[in-house]
């Protein structure tokens, strides 16, 4: 049993992203597909929530291929790549729904009908940060998860949140403490590539 | 009034998104995280798993990103026993030709093996001749956070062993198989469910350049005994 051993489990999880990060800004063999296999769930769900089905697997494309190929402006020290990623396909879908506003719009003149329905790009913003944080929330063991979400989704303090759980204190505020951490650094990869 | 505790102001900021004036850059974000992750709902929580074949678009275009479609950039399908007449062998050591194949490429386009040819003398040592190794790339069905694996084949005086050092996360509702597979991705070999010591006897009369894509699968338990479909880790033997 490794109940509290926040240090093994965390600390292993942390050094593999550390390592992903790495191994991507310096274009390691392997590298884009092992990124792709962590985050390609979240890149092409952000695409299909803001352009729709038919394009997103073409965004998705289109956000890899483009931040494989500037690769050298990724900077670890300044975010994670998780909101790196992110970023980029923040301005791929931006540029997809204003080709696909001109479109509409074109129509639109030419029918006399006004309005269009497609997402604007502050909904983009939203979408982008709720779904960055529903992924770190995903990759948190579920113990340190289950504390996490009483931080979000409670009003309890650190000490109820421990009786709750039945975790020291100490394990408690370290848990929140790193998550948080991480969450943040995710917001500062995705401020980074803006 | 003592200090306020840091971790008090975090979490306390992690439920209020108002912004003071004195937030610093990392309170500022904490209230963003916190904003967003109150405003989650069931959908944002349902990631969508991409289609299978996306991978494989973005892998060709990577590896030929001036030409059109990937489909068309599938690396010609080399004989396996093609002799390997150009480059003289290094003495004692394993002949190799390499191709380019995007370890993506291997995702699921055919890909090319490179020729072994051997001149056994020598060499060996206590931990055996690794006589073909493989890097294996993780594939988009893997579990989120499985990382590139190393396999090499080991000749053990005669007896052949695939070493395999993988690093996955547990797979939910099934396990890890190793197989060793044909150029044309159609006849396979299993050896069996992932080692904890990464050591695998290849079958006496499995010739391994007639099998040398190294794959890793997650199988459900079903009883079943064929390859599930669902490649987590792929690499060609060279």
């Amino acid at each position: 049993m490794r109940r509290d051993a926040t240090g093994d489990t965390d600390d292993a999880r942390a050094a593999a992203d550390a390592e992903l990060e790495l191994a991507f800004a310096k274009g390691g063999d392997d590298a884009l597909a092992a990124v792709y296999a962590r985050y390609g769930r979240v890149v092409y769900s952000l695409a299909r929530r803001t352009v729709g089905p038919e394009v997103a697997e073409e965004v998705t494309q289109d956000v890899f291929v483009a931040a494989w190929s500037s690769r050298d402006r990724y900077d670890p020290g300044r975010g994670s790549l998780a909101g790196w990623l992110i970023g980029v396909a923040r301005h791929k879908v931006t540029d997809a729904l204003r080709s696909q506003q001109r479109v509409t719009a074109r129509v639109e003149r030419a029918a006399s009908v006004a309005g269009g329905t497609t997402a604007t790009p502050p909904e983009v913003d939203q979408v982008a940060e709720r779904l960055m944080v529903a992924d770190g929330l995903a990759a948190l063991r579920p113990e340190v998860r289950e504390v996490v979400e009483l931080a979000f989704y409670s009003d309890l303090t650190h000490e109820q949140i421990a009786e709750r759980t039945g975790r020291p204190l100490g394990t408690v505020k370290s848990h929140i403490r790193r998550s948080l951490a991480t969450l943040r650094r995710h917001l500062e990869g995705l401020d980074a590539s803006a | 009034m003592p200090p306020p505790d840091p971790d008090e102001v975090e979490l306390a900021a992690t439920r209020d998104p108002a912004p003071r004036p004195d937030d610093t850059d990392d309170l500022a974000r904490i209230r963003r995280v916190g904003a967003a992750a109150r405003a989650l709902t069931a959908d944002d929580r349902d990631l969508a798993e991409p289609p299978p074949d996306l991978w494989a678009g973005i892998a060709g275009r990577v590896a030929a990103p001036d030409s059109s479609p990937p489909r068309d950039d599938v690396a010609p399908v080399v004989p396996f026993d093609r002799p390997a007449q150009h480059a003289a062998p290094r003495a004692g050591r394993w002949r190799r030709s390499w191709w380019a194949a995007g370890a993506a490429a291997a995702a699921v386009l055919v890909v090319v093996a490179g020729a072994v040819l051997a001149t056994r003398n020598g060499d060996g040592d206590a931990d055996g001749l690794t006589v073909a190794s493989a890097e294996l790339a993780p594939l988009p069905d893997a579990v989120p956070g499985t990382g590139p694996a190393v396999a090499a084949v080991v000749d053990r005086d005669g007896a052949e062993e695939l070493t395999l050092d993988a690093s996955v996360p547990a797979a939910a509702g099934g396990f890890y198989e190793v197989w060793l597979i044909d150029e044309a991705v159609d006849g396979m070999v299993s050896l069996g469910p992932l080692r904890a010591d990464g050591r695998y006897p290849i079958p006496a009369g499995v010739d391994v350049r007639a099998f040398p894509v190294v794959d890793v699968s997650i199988e459900p338990p079903d009883g079943e005994p064929t390859h599930s479909g669902r490649s987590v880790l792929r690499g060609v033997l060279a």
